[in-house]
């Protein structure tokens, strides 16, 4: 009986093989996380985070992202940011403190998870929005798609908060990020990076405050 | 001279232009030539429809009708007592049949001649149609009815390349409609409303042979009321040339001023004041179905015809919408659904998926058998400046990053309600809950600046601050602050202190505490530090 390695088989390739995918991206704000992302993060997508608990420093992970784009369109009309079912109110304030225009974040709570991946693919689609950022327990792999293909058609960013439950469930997503809270910092497993290989990296998120305050 | 050998390509010989040298010697000089020189010189296209009312009768009938009566001989009689004849097709025209027969004459020559009656308001709507056509040529269209359109194209001529590019083209465009169009070209409007009457082939008349060219009409194709037709028949006038040798004062005395002030319209002395024609300030359409509806798909469907034609209207007259009402009518009652758009468009592919959301929401509470489409009010369109389709990036119609925006939330509000979407607003006040508002979108919004110099807010805010007194007396929280003390002011209501820590729960959770100063070690928890 002839055994077959797995380098003989010709279609075969491995995922180091690749080269970069990602043509842009925009800094985390994180040294370490950029690293593992080969950059920062990747532009247009769809990234799942995987978390629990709220206030663990997963919002300030995206206030990079949020803020770069932001400032980058000076010339044309700001996109928006579109928050579908966040948890809690988001604090206008504290988004100003963050260097981000609370009137270009948009707030839209859906009850139904079906309307709200309706809504998030049309918002991603439609090419006016920078990020859209949603909250949503179970969605389905062939809705996951549509909505990565939504992203790249407009260009923009989707970012799921999902539970850590659908961990072990594959997912088309560019990038997927299980967040784990530690006692000062948080760890984040990067279970999937389209191009780059897992990797799992510890950032203290206070470090981002620091960084604005010092831009001052 | 060239000018002129091109532009008799148009003219009729049939009937060689020869009046008496001596007539031409006591007229007054041609005016168009002084005129030119004052004013920017006019040419003015008539557009005479002979069958209007054969096309209007032919657009009215059914599909199934329509093709009975392409293959038999038909007429439109009038409504009066001995129902003349108004018009013939060519089978009955060569069955001897002519406008102006009684009916029972018609018959008599031709026995399986259909007859429709003559229907007014579809002539006078068909008229308009093409007065709507017609803008596409030229701003000055005036409409004059029955059946005769003017148009003002001087300026016109470089765009369509010349007129006789013009006349071609405006023949090619309504040559579907078989009204017998005539079309003729002259200096001023009278003058070409004359010759479109009188000549069946398109007529180009130059300023300088205007007197000339009106000298040979015959008084009878004018078309002028009869009994003035048979007095100057009775004087031996038959021409104009005849009519224009007399006085006028005498000739106003006997015809009437009318005609004679016609007359001076004409030759350019007087002018002559017309209603300009454009396009109506609102836009209504009627979906009558031959079927009742009872799916909301079907609808969909259903309108993408209607909608395409009022594309077809927007974009043909410059116009665009900013509201749009659908009533679908029920055998009783009916439903509206009304789209409003953030920003006025002619696209209606948009205001398509806007109604399909519109219509996926809708329960029909009985089938639909009608549909109404008005668009209350037509706007001005200001178009944007596109760059030459040289450059492959730009050549797409790229949408402005605010149209982006607009029609996002037009869409999310059509299907999640107008409420629904919320963007945040700083308000000035010091308690953390009520220094921000959600309103619907606008571009009204203004950013209020904050203080600079306050410590770190959370992203999170609890709508409703959450007791937390006995987690912190077992020691949960961690504070890794110095206190920030909000205090309103009397007159703001209920008095509030509170000092503000950040607190770290043994969890790992950032949380925004703070202690109220008012009833102490009452502890409650105001936010997250997300």
């Amino acid at each position: 009986m002839n055994t077959v390695t797995l380098a003989d088989i010709p279609l075969l390739w491995r995922a180091e093989s690749l080269a970069p995918v990602q043509s842009q991206c925009v800094s985390t704000g994180y040294q370490p996380l950029d690293r593992a992302l080969g950059g920062g993060w990747p532009l247009p997508s769809l990234i799942e985070l995987l978390c629990d608990d709220h206030g663990i420093g997963e919002l300030r992970l995206l206030v990079g992202l949020l803020r770069t784009a932001q400032g980058a369109s000076a010339l044309t009309a700001p996109k928006i940011v579109l928050w579908l079912s966040p948890p809690f109110e988001l604090h206008a304030i504290a988004l100003t403190q963050y260097g981000l225009a609370p009137n270009d974040h948009w707030v839209c709570s859906i009850s139904q998870p079906a309307d709200l991946q309706w809504a998030m693919t049309q918002a991603l689609r439609s090419g006016a929005c920078l990020a859209v950022i949603a909250w949503t327990r179970h969605l389905k792999p062939a809705a996951l798609r549509t909505l990565k293909l939504a992203a790249m058609t407009g260009r923009s960013v989707g970012v799921l908060f999902r539970p850590t439950s659908e961990t072990r469930l594959a997912s088309p997503a560019t990038l997927r990020i299980a967040l784990r809270p530690q006692v000062d910092e948080l760890e984040l497993a990067i279970l999937k990076m389209q191009g780059r290989r897992p990797s799992i990296v510890r950032i203290a998120p206070s470090d981002v405050d620091r960084v604005t305050r010092e831009a001052r | 001279m060239a000018a002129s050998a091109q532009l008799l390509l148009f003219e009729v010989p049939a009937r060689p232009v020869t009046p008496p040298p001596r007539l031409t010697e006591s007229l007054p000089a041609p005016p168009p030539a002084p005129s030119a020189s004052r004013r920017r010189s006019q040419a003015w296209l008539a557009l005479h429809f002979a069958n209007l009312s054969l096309a209007a009768a032919y657009n009215a009938a059914p599909l199934d009708r329509r093709a009975m009566l392409d293959g038999s001989a038909w007429a439109v009689i009038d409504d009066d007592r001995l129902k003349h004849v108004v018009a013939c097709n060519e089978q009955a025209w060569n069955q001897g049949v002519r406008p102006g027969h009684r009916m029972n004459a018609a018959i008599a020559l031709c026995s399986s001649l259909t007859l429709i009656s003559r229907d007014a308001s579809a002539e006078a709507r068909l008229l308009e149609r093409i007065a709507d056509e017609c803008l596409k040529y030229t701003s000055a269209v005036s409409m004059q009815p029955p059946n005769e359109v003017l148009l003002e194209v001087r300026g016109s001529f470089r765009l369509f390349g010349g007129h006789a590019a013009l006349m071609e083209r405006i023949q090619a465009d309504l040559s579907g409609l078989n009204a017998g169009l005539q079309l003729a070209l002259a200096p001023t409007a009278r003058s070409a409303q004359w010759l479109a009457r009188a000549y069946s082939a398109p007529r180009v008349c130059l300023p300088r042979e205007l007197a000339e060219a009106l000298g040979s009409l015959p008084i009878a194709s004018l078309q002028w009321p009869l009994p003035i037709e048979l007095q100057l028949t009775r004087f031996g006038v038959t021409t104009l040339a005849d009519l224009m040798r007399l006085s006028r004062k005498d000739l106003a005395r006997r015809i009437g001023a009318g005609p004679v002030r016609e007359l001076q319209q004409a030759m350019g002395r007087t002018a002559w004041l017309h209603h300009g024609w454009s396009t109506p300030p609102s836009y209504h359409d009627r979906i009558l179905l031959d079927f009742e509806i009872e799916t909301t798909a079907l609808l969909e469907k259903l309108l993408e015809r209607p909608l395409a034609r009022l594309k077809r209207t927007l974009i043909g007259s410059a116009r665009s919408i900013d509201e749009l009402l659908i009533t679908l009518k029920h055998r009783e009652g009916s439903t509206p659904v009304a789209i409003r758009l953030q920003q006025a468009t002619a696209d209606t592919a948009h205001v398509a998926t806007l109604l399909r959301e519109h219509l996926d929401r809708l329960v029909l509470r009985a089938p639909v058998r009608e549909v109404l489409i008005d668009a209350p009010r037509l706007l001005v369109a200001h178009p944007r400046n596109q760059s030459l389709a040289m450059d492959p990036a730009t050549r797409t119609d790229v949408p402005s990053a605010s149209e982006l925006k607009a029609r996002l939330l037009e869409q999310l509000q059509s299907r999640f309600g107008v409420n629904a979407i919320r963007a945040l607003t700083v308000r000035a006040h010091h308690l953390p809950e009520r220094a921000q508002c959600a309103e619907p979108p606008s571009q009204t919004l203004t950013a209020i600046s904050t203080p600079p110099r306050l410590p770190r807010r959370p992203l999170w805010l609890f709508r409703e601050p959450r007791p937390a007194t006995r987690e912190y007396r077992q020691g949960m929280f961690r504070i890794e602050s110095s206190p920030e003390t909000i205090e309103t002011e009397a007159w703001e209501g209920a008095s509030v202190r509170r000092a503000y820590y950040r607190a770290r729960r043994r969890d790992g959770v950032a949380c925004w505490i703070f202690r109220d100063l008012m009833s102490p070690h009452q502890w409650f928890v105001h936010g997250l530090f997300g």
